[in-house]
């Protein structure tokens, strides 16, 4: 069926396959986006024009609306009162330093990585405990999908257009889940990134999948972190030797014992950037080939290593999971920091007026965590 | 079965611009301008075009631009400047 208004008067039995023949679905059934519904969701950020710009991406002459968000947030099946989560992921997303027009379309085929810390995430009942990055979770489901179906129908992020992704993963249905916040003294993801106390905030990573780390018979807290730094280092990640940003999650029980032994956030974020630095002959021994005269400077440092992530401060260390035997999680961004980082912003609550931000949308400055 | 009225999730793509195409003459001195987007042998590659231009259309130069990142666009300004200079460009990847 061919579409030209952007209103469609459909028989209800007939709109989940006109989405489909439209490629208007991420390949999933969707909620009809009805007017109604949508102005659910556009109401509860005051939204008064719902034409105004969340963001615009010069690359593509594409820019994505408060309305078209509504639109896709409804059909991903999220409910009214996460919208402004998918507001302010959205903002992140047209942050120039995350550079989605690449993140979209490359080769890599990254995900949108939603991490939400704070109190908002647990008034609208996500999951940052047992099984965060699994099924069953309205919330953390719907919203990163939100993303994805937004970038898809908005800007064009789909295969035979913007695209290229040769594999793509799972994660890049939704990939979306809260902080459970840590124990004390430890401080939350929001918070460091310096939002003020009580403030949520969304983080968005372009991350690869999620892979799971297993010490269930160390206790002892440079053990744990050895065993993650392990983790992060691996040589068939394309940003380890170049130096890219990575999403790490502790569980329960390994927080605890770093708590317990008295390693500060900083500490474990030093210590993990530090101990994941590769040899250039682990490279090759693994027949990864060094860059010479290209983009990634692979020049080793003093201590005759090369970066798996750049620096301490491109550790994004947060807290989740359900206790168990012992598991702890990460995922790295799926490029070096030259070509995109990840960018955070505040979750304006229900009701907060929109700021005035002009066709661009927000920017605000990175801090350090 | 009832009717329902449901809006759609895109934006309409507007119509491509018509671009009229760059003279196809060959003057005395031709710029032939190369564009690496960073990757490993982008630029090796693309010179070894430009060397094959450059005999082919005779005495003139070529100059490679070497983005540092393939992640981003070369500016407007690089972009201006290119075509300012170059009666041709030729872009390319590596890896």
């Amino acid at each position: 069926m061919a579409v030209v208004e952007d209103r469609l008067e459909l028989e209800e039995g007939d709109v989940q396959e006109t989405f489909f023949a439209n490629g208007w679905t991420d390949g999933l059934p969707v909620v009809p986006p009805t007017p109604e519904r949508v102005d659910a969701f556009l109401e509860v950020v005051g939204a008064d024009d719902p034409t105004v710009l969340i963001g615009f991406m010069p690359a593509r002459e594409r820019g994505v609306t408060l309305e078209k968000a509504a639109v896709n947030a409804v059909m991903a099946g999220c409910l009214p009162e996460y919208f402004p989560v998918v507001v302010a992921a959205l903002e992140a997303m047209f942050d120039a330093e995350f550079n989605a027009h690449t993140v979209l379309s490359s080769t890599g085929g990254a995900a949108l990585g939603l991490v939400v810390s704070g109190p908002i995430a647990s008034e609208i009942g996500m999951n940052g405990r047992y099984n965060c990055f699994g099924p069953g979770n309205r919330a953390n489901a719907t919203i990163g999908r939100a993303l994805r179906l937004t970038a898809m129908n908005v800007l064009g992020a789909r295969h035979g257009e913007l695209d290229a992704s040769s594999f793509g993963h799972p994660g890049k249905y939704t990939f979306c889940f809260s902080e459970d916040p840590p124990p004390a003294p430890w401080r939350p993801l929001a918070q460091r990134l310096g939002y003020a106390e009580g403030s949520t905030s969304v983080t968005l990573l372009p991350l690869e999948g999620v892979r799971q780390i297993a010490q269930q018979l160390n206790g002892d807290a440079e053990g744990i972190l050895r065993t993650v730094a392990a983790a992060l280092r691996t040589p068939e990640t394309f940003a380890v030797g170049k130096g890219g940003q990575a999403l790490v999650v502790l569980g329960p029980e390994h927080a605890g014992f770093c708590v317990a032994q008295g390693w500060s956030q900083d500490d474990v974020r030093e210590f993990l950037a530090r101990e994941s630095r590769i040899t250039p002959a682990e490279l090759e021994a693994a027949g990864v080939h060094l860059e010479s005269g290209a983009q990634h400077d692979m020049t080793p440092g003093d201590d005759g290593r090369l970066p798996a992530v750049a620096s301490a401060d491109d550790v994004f260390l947060v807290t989740a999971g359900g206790e168990g035997a012992g598991w702890s999680a990460y995922a790295p961004t799926w490029a070096p920091t030259i070509h995109a980082r990840a960018a955070s912003r505040r979750v304006r609550p229900a009701g907060e007026p929109l700021p005035d931000c002009g066709p661009d949308g927000c920017l605000i400055p990175v801090v350090k965590r | 079965m009832s009717r329902i009225v449901v809006l759609r999730p895109d934006e309409p793509t507007p119509p491509p611009t018509t671009v009229g195409l760059a003279p196809r003459t060959v003057p005395e001195h031709p710029v032939v301008g190369l564009v690496s987007n960073g990757k490993p042998l982008a630029a090796e590659l693309l010179q070894a075009i430009g060397r094959e231009l450059h005999a082919r259309l005779g005495e003139g130069e070529v100059e490679l631009l070497r983005k540092p990142s393939a992640a981003y666009a070369i500016t407007p300004a690089q972009a201006r400047e290119m075509a300012a200079r170059a009666h041709l460009v030729v872009t390319g990847v590596g890896d």
